[in-house]
Formats: C-alpha cells, sequence, structure tokens
C-alpha cells in the first residue's frame, strides 16, 4: 500500500515538474508566471534528490548508519563534534550561500530567462549537487581529508599541487570580482556608502560587545547588531537627503576601490574576534533572513516574468558581458548549477560534524539544492523588471552614455522600449541619482527585490529603503567574504614562503603577517582597479576569469571524484561524475580559449591588447582613453588577464591528465584497485543497543 | 544559564549518554525557545564549548581543560586560517 502511494505520489510529482518545465521552455510570446519557474524548479529538485542522489549514497557508497563517522570515532569536543542533521544542513548551507548564485544567475538574465534557469535546474541535479555530496562523502570515509590532500594522494603529487597553486589564484580573482560588485554598487551613492560604512562600526561594536561587556553572548550582540543595521539604513537615507552631507559620501569608482582595499588590508590584520568573526555571526543572520524573505515575496507576489524567455543576445552581442550563450552562460551562472569552492567546504568542517553517514546525503546533496534555489529566485528578481529597466541597470557606460536619454535611445536599438522619464522616476524610487551602467547584478537584483518586496510591503514609498536593504545585504556579505578570503589567502602564501624564509610562515610574527597580507591585498586591489577604471566596465572581463576559475576548481573536484569511485572498484556508476566533468572540460576550455584567442576584441584579451595597440599606433586613442599612458596600462592588463586564463586551462590540462592516466592504470589492471577509506568500524552507540 | 545548557542537549551526540547526567546542576530539560536558541547559534557557527567540556569530562577526565575564552580564541584561529570556511 505504501509502495503504490509512493509510486502515485512522485509520478504527480515527475508530471508536475515536467509540466511546469515544458510551460518555461515552450511558452512564448507572452509572459508567464515566475510560479511556473519555481514549481519546474521545486519538483525538478525533489525526483532529482529521490532517485539520481540515491545511487551516490546506496550504490557508490553504500552509506551505512552503523558505520562510525570521523565525528564519532575522531571526537575531540573541538573540530570532530557528531552534530544533528539539522544543524549540519544549516551550516553547510550558510558556509556555501555567498553572492555568487545571486549575481551570475541576475548576469545571465541577458539571454533571458530560459538558458539560465534550464541550466541552473539541470546543473545542479546532474552536475553541482552531484560534486558537493560525492566529495563530502569521500572526505567522510576519509577522516575529513581536505580536497587538495585527496588530490595528491588520490591522483598524484602534480596534481595536488596544481590545485592548491589554483586555490590561491581562483581566492584572488573571486575576491577581486565581489570588490568590484560592491564599488559598481556604492558609486556615486551616498546612502549605500554611509549605511555599508557603518556596517563596520556595528560589528566592531558587536566585538567589543562579545569580549568586555557581555562575553559570549552571542545572540544578544547579533540581535543589537541587526538593530544598528536598520538604524545605518536610515542614517543613510539621512546623509543623502541632506544637501550638505550627501556631496561630501559622494565618491566615484577608483576611490570607492582604494578604500575596499585599503578596509581589506585593515581587516586582514586586525585580530578575528574584533570585526571578523561578529561580522560573519552578522552576514550568516542577515543571509539566512534574506533568502527566506525572497522565497516569501516571490511566493506572495507571483510576479510575472517581463524578460522574454530567449534574447537576440544569445548570439554573444551582449551589452552585460561579451560571448555567446555557449560556453558564456555556463561559465557566468557558475555558483548556482555548479560551484568549485563548495567542494573545499565539503571536504572541509562539514564532513567532521556529520554524527551517521547517511546524513551525508541530505547535506551534500540537499543543501546544494537549496542553494540552486536561492539561484532560481535571483533569476526571478531580475527578470520582474522590465528588459528595458534590467538592460539600463546592466550595460557599462560605454554603450548607454552617461544621460537617460542616451541610454533610452541604445536600448531602444537593442529592440526594447523604456523612455528617459521612466528610468528618472525608477532612480528616483530607489533613491539614487541615477540607475544607469550600475553593473555587476548586485545592484539590478536590489532593484528586482526591492520591486517585489515594495509590493508585498510598503508600496513604492518603501522602495528606496528595500533597495538599500538588499544593497547593504549583499555588500554585507561580500565584504565578510572578502576579509576572511584574504586572511586564508594570506595563510596560505604564508604557507609556502616558509619554504623560502622560514619565519615568513610564523603566524603571530607581525612583519610577516603584514608583508603576507599586502601581497594578498595588492594581488587582489590589482584586479579590482583595472576593473574599476575599464572602460568596458570590468565585470565583462573579471566575471568570466571568475567562473572559469570557479569551474576549473569544480573540474578538480570531479577529477578527485572520479578516482575515488573508480579505486572502489565502482566504475560502473563513475559516469555520475564522469558526465558534468566532461561538460564542464568542454566549457572552461571553450571560455578560456575564446577568452585568451578571440578576433572579437570584446571577447579576446590579446586580440583587445592588440586592437588598443594599433590604435596608439595609428595615432588616434580609442573610445573612453584619454592618454597613451592609460592605452599602456589597457595593454598590460589585457595580458595579465589572457596570462591568468592560460594558466587556468593550462592547470585543467595538467589535472585532467594525471587524472586520465591514474584511471587507465586502474582499470587496465597495471595498478591494483585499493581504496583508501578508513576501514569500517561500528557505531560505538550502535554497538552498545541505541 | 539554561540557554547555554540547551547546546548540550541539542547536540544528540552519541557520548550524551556519558555527559548528560554530570552536566546540568539544575536538571530542568531546557525550553523549546532555549533548544531553537541554541540550534541557531550552531548554525550561524558559534564554538559549542559546553559540548568541548562534556566531551572532555566524559572521556579525559584527566586533563585540564581549556577555559571559554581559550576554547573560543583557538577555534576562531582554526576556523579562519584554512579554506573550507566561506563562499562565493
Amino acid at each position: 500500500m505504501a509502495r503504490i502511494r509512493s509510486i502515485l505520489t512522485w509520478t504527480i510529482v515527475a508530471l508536475a515538474g515536467a509540466g511546469a518545465l515544458g510551460v518555461v521552455a515552450l511558452r512564448r510570446g507572452e509572459s508567464i508566471n515566475a510560479a511556473w519557474l519555481l514549481v519546474a524548479a521545486f519538483c525538478s529538485y525533489a525526483v532529482a534528490y529521490r532517485f539520481y542522489s540515491k545511487i551516490i549514497s546506496a550504490k557508490i557508497f553504500a552509506l551505512d548508519p552503523n558505520r562510525a563517522t570521523p565525528a564519532e570515532r575522531l571526537n575531540d569536543g573541538r573540530d570532530f563534534v557528531p552534530t544533528n542533521r539539522w544543524i549540519v544542513f544549516g551550516h553547510h548551507f550558510a558556509a556555501i550561500a555567498g553572492p555568487g548564485p545571486l549575481v551570475g544567475p541576475t548576469l545571465a538574465a541577458q539571454f533571458g530567462y530560459l538558458p539560465g534557469a534550464l541550466w541552473i535546474i539541470i546543473g545542479v541535479a546532474l552536475g553541482g549537487a552531484v560534486q558537493d555530496c560525492v566529495i563530502l562523502c569521500a572526505s567522510l570515509r576519509r577522516d575529513g581529508k581536505t580536497l587538495g590532500q585527496m588530490a595528491k594522494e588520490e591522483i598524484g603529487t602534480v596534481a595536488g599541487y596544481t590545485a592548491l597553486v589554483a586555490v590561491i589564484g581562483i581566492m584572488v580573482i573571486l575576491i577581486a570580482v565581489l570588490a568590484l560588485v560592491v564599488v559598481n554598487a556604492l558609486k556615486a551613492s551616498p546612502w549605500g556608502i554611509v549605511t555599508l560604512g557603518l556596517t563596520i562600526p556595528a560589528a566592531l561594536f558587536m566585538g567589543v560587545y562579545l569580549r568586555w561587556i557581555r562575553p559570549h553572548r552571542v545572540l544578544e550582540a547579533s540581535a543589537i547588531g541587526l538593530v544598528m543595521l536598520v538604524g545605518a539604513l536610515y542614517a543613510g537615507r539621512w546623509v543623502a537627503e541632506n544637501p550638505t552631507l550627501a556631496p561630501m559620501f559622494t565618491f566615484d569608482g577608483p576611490t570607492i576601490a582604494l578604500m575596499v582595499i585599503a578596509y581589506g588590508f585593515v581587516a586582514a590584520v586586525l585580530p578575528v574576534w574584533l570585526l571578523l568573526a561578529p561580522r560573519d555571526y552578522l552576514s550568516a543572520f542577515v543571509k539566512i533572513g534574506v533568502v527566506l524573505a525572497l522565497a516569501v515575496g516571490i511566493l506572495v507576489v507571483l510576479p510575472p516574468l517581463e524578460m522574454p524567455a530567449i534574447t537576440r543576445f544569445v548570439d554573444g552581442t551582449g551589452p552585460v558581458f561579451a560571448g555567446k550563450l555557449f560556453p558564456f552562460a555556463f561559465i557566468t551562472i557558475a555558483c548556482g548549477a555548479i560551484s568549485g569552492f563548495h567542494a573545499l567546504i565539503s571536504s572541509g568542517t562539514t564532513p567532521k560534524l556529520l554524527q551517521h553517514e547517511t546524513d551525508a546525503r541530505m547535506v551534500g546533496y540537499g543543501a546544494m539544492l537549496m542553494e540552486s534555489g536561492v539561484a532560481i529566485m535571483a533569476l526571478i528578481a531580475a527578470c520582474v523588471l522590465s528588459p528595458g529597466t534590467y538592460f539600463a541597470i546592466n550595460a557599462p557606460a560605454g554603450l548607454l552614455g552617461t544621460t537617460t536619454e542616451s541610454a533610452a535611445v541604445a536600448i531602444q536599438q537593442w529592440g526594447f522600449t523604456i523612455s528617459p522619464a521612466e528610468l528618472d522616476q525608477l532612480a528616483k524610487n530607489v533613491g539614487e541619482a541615477s540607475i544607469l551602467s550600475r553593473t555587476g547584478g548586485a545592484p539590478s537584483l536590489a532593484v528586482g527585490m526591492a520591486h517585489l518586496f515594495s509590493r508585498a510591503i510598503g508600496g513604492t514609498s518603501a522602495m528606496a529603503l528595500w533597495y538599500h536593504f538588499a544593497i547593504m545585504f549583499e555588500a554585507l556579505f561580500i565584504l565578510t567574504t572578502l576579509d576572511a578570503g584574504t586572511r586564508v589567502g594570506r595563510f596560505m602564501v604564508q604557507d609556502l614562503l616558509k619554504h623560502v624564509y622560514a619565519p615568513l610562515g610564523r603566524v603571530s610574527w607581525y612583519p610577516a603577517v603584514l608583508l603576507t597580507s599586502a601581497m594578498v591585498v595588492g594581488a587582489w586591489g590589482y584586479f579590482l582597479y583595472q576593473g574599476v577604471i575599464d572602460p568596458l566596465g570590468g565585470i565583462n572581463s573579471l566575471w568570466p576569469l571568475f567562473g572559469i576559475a570557479n569551474q576549473l576548481l569544480a573540474t578538480v573536484a570531479l577529477c578527485v571524484g572520479t578516482t575515488v569511485i573508480i579505486k572502489m572498484g565502482k566504475q560502473r556508476y563513475a559516469f555520475i561524475t564522469i558526465l558534468p566533468l566532461c561538460w564542464l572540460t568542454l566549457v572552461t576550455m571553450t571560455a578560456g580559449l575564446t577568452k585568451l584567442f578571440s578576433a572579437d576584441p570584446k571577447l579576446g584579451f590579446l586580440s583587445h591588447a592588440t586592437l588598443i595597440a594599433d590604435k596608439v599606433a595609428s595615432g588616434a586613442l580609442p573610445a573612453g582613453i584619454k592618454t597613451a599612458a592609460d592605452a599602456a596600462r589597457v595593454i598590460a592588463n589585457d595580458r595579465v588577464d589572457a596570462a591568468v586564463a592560460a594558466f587556468f586551462i593550462i592547470s585543467v590540462v595538467v589535472i585532467l591528465v594525471a587524472s586520465a592516466l591514474e584511471w587507465w592504470k586502474v582499470l587496465a589492471g597495471h595498478k591494483p584497485a585499493v581504496s583508501s577509506e578508513v576501514p569500517f568500524q561500528p557505531r560505538a552507540a550502535f554497538a552498545a543497543g541505541d | 544559564m539554561t540557554v547555554r545548557d540547551a547546546t548540550l542537549a541539542s547536540r544528540g551526540a552519541p557520548s550524551a549518554p556519558h555527559a548528560d547526567g554530570d552536566r546540568s546542576p539544575t536538571a530542568t530539560p531546557p525550553s523549546r525557545v532555549a533548544r531553537t536558541l541554541a540550534i541557531l547559534r550552531r548554525i550561524i557557527g558559534v564554538p559549542d564549548y559546553d559540548g568541548y567540556l562534556a566531551h572532555m569530562r566524559a572521556h579525559h577526565p584527566e586533563c585540564d581543560v581549556l577555559s571559554r575564552d581559550e576554547f573560543l580564541a583557538e577555534r576562531m584561529r582554526d576556523k579562519y586560517s584554512k579554506p573550507g570556511q566561506r563562499c562565493c
């Protein structure tokens, strides 16, 4: 009876999902409701979880509730702590959810909602969630080893070191691009900058409170911090409306970039309890709160999607970023479908917390499905805007010009209509002087969220508050990623430099701390600054680099996963990681080679450098570049970007070749298929009759 | 103190049978609110000092334990010194 009911239920879920997906994919010419997208996504997730993730948990790893986990065997009350699975799920989700799945789908909306939606749904089920779950299971069976350690032990030393260096490179690009998103959201916005600026003393106050006033009362301090954030929001409005103060807090992009760089350096050398830890608590709350609010907002309003299913920009002429649908839609969405970074978390804290082996399916596969749901909601928030509004916010000034009139004309030429008056009115509604060319995804997501939230609560008059709330929330956790990332980068650099000069590895020696922090901040600061002054809008060059880097890390993770599966003798099921691995290799290689060698200067770094050099040689300066020295700098930047892309491509090849060799050795019988798993031990609690 | 004690009760660790008896002097079961707050605290990543204390008492009664401040400082150093804590 139960069996029949189960079959019936799953048939209904599958049919509902397929039907909704059909509507999303096939309906043309009239706008569809966001509800179709939600139903399609969530039914697909349910089916994927129930059936596809079972291959990993039951067939490959045969997760066993009676097998002791590292948390039980190595319980030290510190690192290894058996923890309730819902707590681990929440903790893991809070760790993997960042600004990536919000920004990526927003940018990819330039192709219309359909390509993004399909890749987010299919990519997560067959790629992202598989990667997270397989790496979590592999690490769980190896006492919580990290991805780098597993790459070294399973594939070989070369792959291990390549992965290590790649992680540092990816960190640098990640921080730079996220910082660029913040800069673009805050330039010429006194409200935004005052609000975000005030979150820093709020976090410092929490740090002091937790240390001296009421030690260890984290929730109490967080509650105070949240109230202070609301205060910061209103203080920002007060400054923006004050004719004397507003100009004092209006800064251009390069100035804000320098501020962010200075902030990054100071934050990285301050003690963690003072700034980073309290703000981390705060941003975890805000993150979970906003995800819930976004879900409720979409469900209450059930908005129609104004963006067409597919736009003409699939041909590669899009203003938001250059490049055709393939491979750039996949590179751009990155985190919402598959993110290599998650492999670091799945092989970091999480495997050391799981109480039962079987929890790995829910935490590894399930949390990634939820992250993908966030990406779908971000896509919806971007697509509820009219296409004219969306492109006005996301296209660079080089294409739109600097007035609402010139923007309206440019957008008209792309086939969408919006009047200058509408753009002025929208800017006024969200409390900004202008919303034109606020590239980077965060502002258009904030406008979309403000649009949704204000329809649910407060009406148009509340739109400006909602907009700046959304900007604050995105910037808050980008800054947290920024200083946590800088700090981690510093430790990794110190770890490498100690081989050169031993004292440089000492984490409490101030000269070493200052030097290595400056190196890391200098590295991402360089990319940030070049992005800010880039006449094409730095997102165009940096976001694809970030996407390629992130997918490269996913390639490493899937190589490790495949090797582990083959060495377990489960090659019959190795398709589960090989399938996404093949696709990602195709995507990263195509994108990387295009960014390097494309003859289109909007796309190829090298051809852009050549174009500028030719123009300078012929005596004319290209548009947006004022002096010959600027031109020389643009050319140098292009070459650095090209070198970074080349480095990522070579890393992919090195790791793929090393892995393929290892697979061949094992499959051809030249090397015994020996799994490096820690042998089975029964759970103590089970043995005692739990 | 009941709020903090709840952290342990919600852990449901296999070592709990050893630990629970000698832990809470008041021995009243934590309220639902306290349990929720404890879960919230763990989700946002607050280190679990009471859990550590219970573990040390149960398994290493002969060892000296870290003070709450030392424990938190050690956990934070560990947390922010390696990748695998945060994401894009």
